[in-house]
């Protein structure tokens, strides 16, 4: 009867080994998806909401990378109220560059994150006040980019001239609902085959936006917009083009028009178009592209503290 | 006992009738249907997913299930070649016999393989992506019909007595190739006789005469050629002599002079077609998973 028992249970040990394996086996094939980057956001509910003059508040700040990218160029500004508040050493101003945050991959798909403890020294609360409502305001500045893979049909006979069984043809808009695991996003590409003599010359219209919360600056930009600097208008909405890739063909076998896209509406576009040609002479095929955008972005979070005097009696 | 010798000699007799036209009914038949070359994909080959370190087969499973012979040639078609770098996209398999009198099924099957590995080029990092295959034959072939029909040239004098049945008979829908002659009417006067040959396309391809296979322009498309049209070993002049099909079917119309002899007579006719046929397999899907990916 024991062993009868005995039997029973390892072959449910086995079963359960069985079934947790399969699904362990599922790879994530969708990483590029989503429309967040990195978030920014003071650590629990409510640490730091109230204080007391001469108080050090210790205030956990978490950067999580929501996105699909690696962050490996970050700048992190934080301004604390002058006057009210103090970073160790003396001033109201706290920097940190290299926060580094691992994106998404195959294996490993959850969001990576960064706590930044701020030491904050509370001042004194001037003799006529009970309390201060006082802001700090974090920057967070980095280096972040936008893959968006599609299936494209290189149709060498876009206007039906040959009677053929095509494999495919040419799609006018091709769709690309759900973002690709950044703040800014293609929306979607517009494809064209240009006929010139004997060849197709494709082009294609990527519409872009920005929807997340935070402004796009542009590439490598992010020391002198997240710093104390002065910027120039064009460093900011600012974003480039830095991968076209389609069947063999790489961005500088393309003229793309701008070269540096400036967001200024909800939606804009870059338009690349190949400069040599496809010959006709092949069948129509569909072959994966590739688009890659290099932007900065900044996120920001606010926190209001509560500054009370204690009061003597 | 003389019952039981009756009733013997009856069954015998049933029994050769029913062999006697079964015989006749398979000389007959071989020469119908209307596939022409036949091809699939061998099960999981081209496999619909695949991950990136392996490489990508493709096996052809084709035979002539026509009664014409044919040289088909086979085009792979319908993916990025800079990421499935096949070679040889094109193959001629030869001679393919189909059926005949004594093979009422058609060729044995035959084989095209092709393989190549994934060349992800700068797509590492891509979760997965999809291509197409597709397979193209394209071969010469031809539609012999061999109808009887009733010659006499004084099918309209009313004096003479009906002498034999105008109708076409032996004709059948199809004659074992994609393009088949469906229907043939024929008049006669005292010295010439006229038939109309009409024809359609049944097969799921386009028949050609000229021209590159898989760079068909609109005025190559939908036409075969009437080799010839033969009775009692003389040709008919035919007119058009190629035929355009419109929505699949097209006719032409031949004539030939015949004696004014008060005779009749029933013979067979002989009419064959000569086309080239484009037939295209559905495009099967294959997903590329990125196992190296960035």
């Amino acid at each position: 009867m024991r062993t009868r028992y005995f039997l029973i249970l390892v072959a449910l040990v086995f079963l359960a080994a069985c079934s947790t394996g399969s699904k362990d086996s599922d790879l994530e094939k969708e990483i590029y998806k989503g429309t967040t980057g990195v978030v920014v956001s003071f650590f629990g509910n409510n640490i730091g909401d109230e204080v007391f003059e001469g108080e050090q508040l210790n205030l956990p700040i978490k950067f999580e990378n929501k996105g699909a990218y690696d962050v490996t160029n970050s700048k992190l500004v934080v301004a604390a109220e002058k006057g009210f508040m103090n970073f160790p050493g003396g001033s109201n101003i706290y920097q940190k560059s290299g926060i580094k945050l691992n994106g998404k991959n195959v294996f490993v798909t959850f969001d990576d994150f960064h706590i930044e403890e701020l030491n904050l020294q509370v001042n004194k609360l001037s003799p006529l006040s009970e309390y201060h409502d006082s802001l700090v305001i974090v920057n967070f500045c980095y280096d972040y980019k936008n893959m968006a893979f599609t299936e494209v049909c290189i149709d060498t006979d876009p206007h039906n001239q040959r009677v053929s069984d095509k494999t495919c043809s040419q799609i006018d808009s091709i769709g690309l609902s759900g973002g690709q695991g950044g703040p800014v996003v293609i929306n979607r590409i517009e494809t064209r085959m240009l006929v010139f003599d004997n060849a197709i010359r494709p082009q294609f219209k990527i519409y872009i936006s920005n929807t997340g919360k935070g402004t796009v600056i542009s590439p490598n930009k992010i020391d002198s917009v997240c710093s104390q600097d002065s910027v120039g208008q064009q460093t900011y909405n600012s974003l480039k083009l830095t991968a076209l890739d389609m069947s063999g063909y790489t961005l500088q076998n393309f003229e793309c028009l701008p070269s540096e896209l400036v967001l200024y509406r909800d939606e804009d576009f870059i338009t690349c178009t190949l400069k040599s040609g496809i010959s006709r002479d092949k069948q129509p095929y569909i072959t994966p592209l590739k688009v890659e955008l290099s932007y900065g972005y900044m996120d920001s979070a606010a926190k209001e503290i509560k500054i009370n005097k204690i009061l003597r009696v | 006992m003389k019952k039981e010798i009756i009733v013997f000699v009856c069954l015998s007799l049933f029994l050769i009738s029913c062999v006697s036209t079964d015989s006749s009914s398979n000389t007959e038949k071989w020469r119908s249907g209307t596939q022409g070359i036949v091809m699939s994909f061998v099960q999981n080959n081209p496999p619909s997913e695949v991950v990136s370190r392996s490489d990508v087969t493709v096996l052809l499973e084709y035979s002539n299930k026509g009664a014409a012979i044919t040289n088909p040639r086979f085009y792979l078609t319908g993916f990025d070649s800079t990421i499935l770098p096949f070679r040889n996209t094109v193959v001629s398999v030869g001679n393919l016999a189909g059926k005949d009198n004594y093979n009422s099924i058609g060729s044995q099957p035959g084989f095209v393989k092709w393989e190549t590995g994934i060349n992800m080029n700068s797509l590492r990092e891509v979760d997965s992506f999809k291509q197409y295959l597709s397979v193209t034959a394209c071969y010469g072939y031809q539609t012999i019909a061999a109808p009887i029909i009733c010659v006499d040239s004084q099918k309209y004098d009313y004096a003479a007595p009906a002498r034999c049945d105008f109708s076409i008979k032996d004709l059948g829908s199809s004659q074992g190739a994609p393009v088949a002659v469906t229907e043939v009417k024929q008049k006669a006067t005292t010295d010439e006789m006229f038939i109309e040959i009409h024809v359609d396309n049944k097969g799921s391809g386009t028949p050609y005469l000229t021209g590159d296979c898989l760079k068909l322009g609109y005025d190559q498309i939908d036409q075969l050629s009437i080799a010839e049209v033969t009775m009692s070993g003389k040709r008919f002049q035919c007119a058009p002599s190629n035929i355009r099909l419109v929505n699949g079917k097209g006719y032409a119309i031949c004539s030939l002079k015949i004696n004014n002899a008060n005779t009749y007579y029933e013979t067979p006719l002989t009419i064959r077609l000569s086309y080239n046929y484009r037939d295209t397999m559905p495009r099967k899907e294959i997903t590329i998973i990125n196992v190296d990916k960035k």
